[in-house]
């Protein structure tokens, strides 16, 4: 059955029930800190105020960035978990199993997935188990929730497996298009659990990993070269066809360049026509001499010209 | 740098931390496409250069269409070194047949960004001046494609 995710799709109740304990968890309290971010054009945000409150090692933090993509687009490219794309990086990075879970009623914007993340030593590796469900918003914004769920899954015998909780809201809305190529705003919140004993100062030391996917989504659609050369021609035209009111100081001051472009082309000229001077001195007093009868000495043995 | 295109004559007195520089090269391209190609310093694929240039931080603020302030910090890239800071303005201006573009130092953006505590501020006056070039191919319709830039770039690292 086929759907387009920009048509939109009713909700169930339960679904409903997501969105608004979702909602809760990040919205219901401000709080959130600038965080550092490692990616270029990837803004990111903490928010630490729960663990005092005894939800220990756990941060809330927010992620925000510009996809060169519709809005539709960029929740397409999140709810398609295992794409080959996504699928191939995942297994770059080390990573064991990245599965999308059939269900038995399946619903058109609810997928559940699971994936298992290497951990660094001497921590063991993390298991997610969670579902996405997307939905339209009434601004014409698209979102996808995800909430962990309690399937068992069967990986084969890979080790032992601590079970990690992550809920996420990833919201994209369209913006306006940049030099022709459309453009929205990405927001990921994030709530990320990694289970087990790990300290909370270290959680909020690395919690901006979690947010690659912003940077992964950005780049997959990244159009800069499309972008940069739409900018350069409408600047060009600028150049070439509107004419321009300068003010008195501007002026002067492409007055003061052009002098100095001519006073300094002199000084370069004069101090290279001095500078070749000096060395043709020095060969007049013999200094150089030596060299000069080696090379011709060489260049006769060797059978060339001097 | 040199050859047939590029070339680069520089100029730097012993003990002093002043460099005069005269660079020139032919480009394949519009006069106006080189102007704004060296005018528009946030364009993406700038800006992910940076990193490359040793450039710490940027800003921008546009003023008009033909001139903007201009700050870029840079890492000398050798220990022991501050980080350096131009501010500058930078106004261009076209004549229909070359185009002049004048960097020039400013004080305006401390207002708004103020120095940082341990960077060092340097001064640097650069003049850009591109001409038209006419093209070898005459006999082709279109307008000559080549351009002819002349850079000048007074640039000093006030050494502290």
């Amino acid at each position: 059955m086929s759907w387009s995710i920009s048509e939109g799709i009713e909700v169930s109740e339960d679904q409903e029930k997501v969105f608004k304990e979702l909602d809760d968890l990040f919205w219901k309290e401000e709080g959130w800190e600038d965080l550092e971010s490692p990616y270029a054009g990837v803004e990111m945000w903490i928010k630490t105020r729960q663990q005092e409150k005894g939800e220990r090692r756990i941060p809330l933090g927010r992620a925000e960035s510009v996809a060169d993509c519709t809005a539709e687009g960029a929740c397409a490219w999140l709810f398609d978990f295992c794409s080959e794309e996504r699928v191939a990086s995942h297994r770059e990075e080390g990573n064991h199993a990245r599965l999308e879970i059939r269900a038995q009623e399946p619903r058109l914007n609810e997928k559940e997935f699971a994936t298992v993340k290497r951990m660094p030593f001497p921590l063991s590796m993390r298991e997610f188990v969670g579902k996405f469900i997307l939905r339209k918003n009434e601004d014409g914004s698209f979102s996808a929730y995800s909430v962990p769920t309690d399937s068992v899954i069967d990986y084969g015998g890979i080790g032992r497996l601590v079970r990690g909780i992550t809920k996420v809201i990833f919201t994209a809305t369209n913006i306006e298009s940049a030099g022709g190529v459309k453009q929205c705003k990405v927001q990921l919140l994030q709530y990320l659990d990694a289970g087990g004993f790990i300290p909370a100062w270290l959680v909020n030391q690395k919690i901006h990993f979690a947010f690659g996917v912003v940077k992964f989504l950005a780049v997959s659609f990244q159009c800069d070269e499309e972008i940069d050369r739409a900018a350069l021609t409408s600047f060009s035209n600028t150049i070439k066809n509107e004419p321009q009111i300068y003010t008195e100081e501007e002026e002067e001051a492409i007055e003061r360049g052009k002098v100095r472009l001519d006073k300094e082309r002199a000084t370069v000229y004069y101090c290279t026509k001095k500078l070749i001077n000096f060395c043709s001195s020095l060969c007049s007093q013999g200094i150089f001499r030596n060299v000069y009868q080696q090379r011709e000495l060489q260049g006769g043995q060797n059978g060339r010209q001097p | 740098m040199d050859d047939n295109l590029e070339k680069l004559k520089l100029v730097h007195l012993e003990g002093e931390s002043l460099v005069t520089a005269i660079a020139t090269s032919v480009i394949d391209s519009r006069i106006e496409e080189c102007v704004a190609a060296e005018f528009k310093k946030d364009s993406r694929g700038r800006i992910a250069g940076l990193r490359k240039k040793r450039v710490v931080l940027q800003e921008i603020v546009s003023l008009n269409d033909h001139s903007q302030l201009y700050l870029v910090e840079r890492n000398l890239g050798h220990p022991g070194f501050s980080n350096r800071e131009w501010r500058s303005i930078c106004v261009w201006k076209s004549d229909g047949r070359s185009v002049w573009s004048v960097y020039e130092d400013i004080n305006e953006l401390d207002k708004n960004f103020e120095v940082k505590s341990g960077n060092v501020v340097a001064f640097g006056r650069t003049t850009w001046f591109s001409n038209r070039f006419h093209s070898s191919a005459v006999s082709l319709k279109h307008e000559p494609l080549m351009c002819h830039e002349l850079i000048f770039e007074e640039r000093s690292l006030a050494l502290q």
